[in-house]
């Protein structure tokens, strides 16, 4: 009995059949308790495919269906183009409705290209990369989901006016998990056309949940973007099936011209799924979805389709290296870019995107760069990010809640106001710049990788570089903050905590284990794809013990000689040349901080310091236009470098 | 005779000896080079100075001193940027990735930084903020540094680098011109004092580890000394094949930048950002450049 082969089906089918019954469900009760459920039952399902996908020979599980089930995809894609041209009329917008009329004569003429139509062909295909996926999706996906039962309960008690329903948004933020773990199982491009359309026409939703003219502008972008990047890939497909007759990643792969061309398509409609410079305005603007959906963007579906798919392609194109070389800079601009753009921000939400859409370009540069290391730091960027960022996200909307505020400068001394939600978001920060865990290591075996070219180096190095900066900022807002008695305790709905908590275990048990899970995972799937190990023994030797074990007598040192014996009369007011405000004024008064100072006659002076954002340097929207236009032209040379070869 | 060179052998083959000793030893080299460089700073100002070892009894004294804090956390910054600081150090004494030591040497000064950064005073944040500036200027110079070393040598590792033939400093010049103004940086001397200086001329003298004294002052002091003992031995690296000349190299370049410190006045942040982002980066560069083609 093959259980996987309805299990897979299932779970695509699962989190799609939950989004109709939680519109028609009434109360919220039920329907939050469906969505716990189906999270539970999406996380077991991922993990359970995962294990048994991993046993068939060769570690690649597929499942071939007859001919005529391709008609099927074809329908389904047909029809998610017609909603979304359907959309198009409603909003008036021209644009949107033109690229999505393209996209449909695509998909026909498609239909009508003579191909192969008689044989079997392979509509499911499990490897290491759609285990990846299939982990972060539903696994962190599955915590969002818990978490938002708990958020959108209380937001939607402060909802503006206009907001959907929150049957509408589970509606379309169940499908769009459902949608994400289809599409990296399929290997049908009609059927991962079909998913990846979907996947945009639910951002497109989700984006404007909560009504207004601002929210319906930003959702708009996104569509109206990835539009432009389904054109692409429709044509992408045409291209390929005009070559070869067959429309799945096997024929993608026979190395001529015109299947290089498709796949450069194909890259490029992935550079606009997951927002690399010049396509990023769309993810920046989808900041204003409510905060769930921010952290499934981000961290388990959409922006990650789009590195899949070129950490799917890149590798079968190796020895170009004209292809690779171009790849890798489109995404170390991005990975530069987006780190410098994310120093200049004070908005948390805004400075996660930025950070995001860097780190996708650093994906997307190991793709590129194209030897085993980097395919191997790309895989470990793809799925420690996706649980760091997820439980980021999670805590600034948690604290956007409480505090009404996302702005950095009003996270001052959070810590001992929330003292839970700040060490979540503590474990996450620090995730991304603590050796030996995953994010850092990955960069480190990024920047080893990228040797053969000096330039790349540089953008990597200096992305590196801007990356601990805006980081280290926010860690320091969060903690700045006077003398408290430690309480751990703090108001918050069980759902939000066990999501939260999971995310955390997550992240901690992956960083305690990250040279194992290099050495024992990802280094062995990079060797599989690649068939070489260059490089790679070197990186298996660093001894993260020696960190783990410093770290560990220091802590223990330190509990012995400092936390314990810490005593009250120890705590002194910051030094302020001795025109300090005294302990007893600040406890008397909740708008006197310690760092308030005496002026003439006793008066009380309020003092404030704010972070540096480089604002007198860097301007952001030039840094924009100028980045949007070094990566045009990158593109540009893509798509004229390939086409010179195909003629 | 025979005897020392025996426990000697047994110490350099015993790893936990080994790393023992390394941790013991190297602050007091980090101290003695503290001394040297307060001698000839005192010199230069026509002072006697005061002992080679004065930076051991100031230490001794700190430890006496009654503990004082503005809270917790900032205690806890103080011990991680201690313990990280010997972890650096350890696994360069190891010979591992030069690279991950380079990290795990800036996460110790993060976590510095976010001590600065916890407690609620101005002078202390506005230090902070300077010394993740600081870190932003030199990290691309070191990282470049230790990809150089792999175009030349083709290892990442401490240990095959040291095991190489030839020294390093005739291939890599301008590598090690910019490498000294990043040490300059990290340790703190003019005109790159920005963070926490000790010199009067900063608007802001000890920026950074203002707000901390006493013990956990102590504590910070020792992960100076290691932090001043590891880039000494950096610097030594690039003249490894002879101890006498490496030692030479080392000793001219912190003379060099104590005659810095001696003659220069304090610039602004932004102003060494752009400069180590242009001079010494292109130097860098084109030094990193010149490998690659080779």
């Amino acid at each position: 009995m093959n259980w996987i082969a309805y299990l897979v089906p299932a779970l695509i089918l699962l989190p799609l059949a939950g989004g109709l019954l939680a519109a028609v469900l009434p109360g919220y009760r039920l329907r939050n308790s469906m969505v716990n459920l189906i999270a539970l039952l999406i996380a077991a399902g991922g993990v359970t495919t995962v294990c048994l996908s991993a046993q068939s020979p060769g570690g690649v599980w597929t499942l071939s269906v007859p001919a005529w089930a391709a008609h099927g995809g074809l329908i389904l894609e047909l029809l998610i183009i017609g909603v979304i041209l359907v959309i198009s009329f409603r909003i008036k917008n021209a644009w949107i409705a033109l690229l999505t009329f393209l996209q449909l004569l695509g998909v026909a003429v498609t239909f009508f290209i003579p191909g192969d139509h008689t044989s079997n062909f392979e509509l499911f295909r499990i490897d290491n990369l759609s285990r990846i996926m299939l982990l972060v999706s539903t696994l962190v996906g599955g915590a969002i989901l818990v978490f938002s039962v708990g958020y959108m309960t209380r937001h939607q008690e402060h909802a503006p006016e206009g907001a959907g329903s929150l049957k509408r948004f589970y509606f379309f933020f169940l499908s769009f998990l459902g949608l994400m773990i289809g599409l990296v199982v399929s290997n049908h491009l009609s059927f991962f056309s079909f998913f990846w359309e979907g996947t945009t026409l639910c951002s497109y939703a989700l984006i404007g949940q909560d009504g207004g003219k601002a929210r319906s502008e930003n959702a708009v972008r996104a569509l109206l973007i990835n539009s432009f990047g389904g054109v692409l890939l429709v044509l992408g497909v045409l291209v390929l099936k005009l070559q070869t007759g067959g429309e799945s990643f096997n024929e993608l792969f026979s190395k001529d011209h015109y299947t290089l061309l498709a796949a450069i398509f194909l890259i490029i409609a992935a550079f606009t799924k997951s927002a690399l410079f010049p396509f990023q305005s769309w993810l920046l603007g989808a900041m204003v979805a409510p905060t769930p959906v921010s952290a499934m963007l981000h961290a388990a579906t959409m922006v990650k389709a789009g590195v899949y798919l070129v950490m799917r392609l890149t590798p079968h194109y190796q020895n170009d290296v004209r292809v690779t070389m171009v790849v890798a800079f489109a995404g170390a601009i991005t990975f530069l870019g987006g780190a410098l753009l994310a120093c200049t921000q004070s908005n948390g939400k805004r400075v996660l995107a930025y950070s995001t859409i860097s780190n996708l370009g650093l994906v997307v540069a190991c793709a590129g760069i194209n030897s085993p290391l980097a395919y191997a730091a790309g895989l470990a960027i793809i799925s420690f990010h996706a649980i760091s960022k997820g439980l980021l996200f999670l805590c600034v909307g948690r604290i956007e809640q409480q505090i009404g505020s996302r702005d950095i400068e009003d996270m001052d001394g959070l810590m001992f106001k929330m003292p839970f939600t700040s060490l979540m978001i503590l474990i996450g920060m620090l995730s991304m710049l603590l050796p030996p865990f995953g994010m850092l290591l990955s960069k480190w075996l990024a920047i080893e990788a990228t040797i053969r070219s000096p330039f790349l180096l540089l953008f990597m190095v200096l992305g590196s570089a801007l990356t601990v900066y805006f980081w280290a900022k926010w860690i320091g807002r969060i903690q700045h903050s006077g003398y408290h008695p430690v309480v751990f305790k703090e108001e918050m709905s069980v759902s939000m905590k066990i999501a939260l908590g999971i995310l955390a275990v997550m992240v901690l048990g992956t960083g305690l284990t990250t040279m194992l899970i290099l050495n024992k995972v990802f280094v062995p799937m990079a060797e599989s794809v690649f068939g070489s190990r260059e490089l790679l023994n070197q990186a298996a030797t660093f001894p993260a013990l020696i960190i783990f074990g410093a770290v560990a007598i220091g802590g223990i040192l330190h509990y012995f000689f400092c936390w314990r014996t810490f005593k009250n009369e120890w705590v002194r007011m910051p030094f302020l040349c001795g025109e300090n405000v005294t302990f007893e004024e600040v406890r008397g008064d909740n708008d006197i901080r310690s760092y308030d100072f005496h002026s003439i006659g006793g008066k009380i002076e309020h003092s404030h310091v704010t972070s540096y954002y480089f604002r007198d340097v860097v301007n952001e929207k030039l840094v924009t236009a100028c980045l949007n236009w070094g990566a045009w032209l990158i593109i540009l040379v893509l798509i004229g470098n390939t086409l010179t070869q195909v003629r | 005779m025979e005897l020392l060179q025996k426990v000697c052998t047994y110490c350099w083959n015993t790893s936990w000896l080994y790393g023992f000793l390394v941790l013991l030893l190297t602050p007091v080299a980090g101290i003695i080079l503290t001394g040297i460089d307060r001698k000839i700073t005192a010199r230069m100002q026509g002072r006697i100075g005061p002992s080679w070892f004065q930076p051991y009894y100031d230490l001794v004294k700190l430890f006496s001193k009654k503990p004082m804090a503005l809270h917790r956390p900032q205690l806890i910054y103080a011990t991680l940027h201690l313990v990280f600081m010997m972890a650096a150090v350890l696994l360069l004494a190891q010979g591992r990735d030069l690279l991950m030591i380079l990290f795990v040497q800036a996460f110790s000064v993060i976590c510095l930084v976010l001590g600065g950064m916890s407690v609620r005073s101005p002078y202390s944040w506005i230090g902070s903020q300077r010394k993740i500036m600081q870190m932003l200027a030199v990290e691309p110079v070191f990282l470049l540094m230790i990809v150089a070393l792999y175009l030349r040598d083709g290892t990442f590792l401490g240990s095959d680098l040291f095991a190489k033939g030839d020294p390093l400093l005739p291939s890599m010049p301008l590598l090690f011109l910019a490498f000294l103004c990043a040490v300059a940086i990290e340790f703190e001397k003019s005109p790159f004092d920005l963070a926490s200086s000790h010199h009067a001329h900063q608007e802001i003298v000890k920026g950074v580890t203002l707000e901390y004294s006493g013990p956990f002052l102590g504590l910070i002091e020792i992960a100076h000394f290691y932090e001043i003992a590891f880039f000494f031995g950096l610097m030594m690296a690039f003249w490894h094949t002879n101890i006498i000349i490496a030692l030479l190299l080392a000793l001219g370049g912190l003379v060099f930048m104590v005659v810095l410190d001696n003659s220069f006045a304090r610039l602004t942040p932004n102003w060494m950002l752009k400069f180590m982002w242009t001079f010494p980066l292109s130097m860098a560069l084109a030094n990193l450049i010149w490998l690659w083609v080779k």
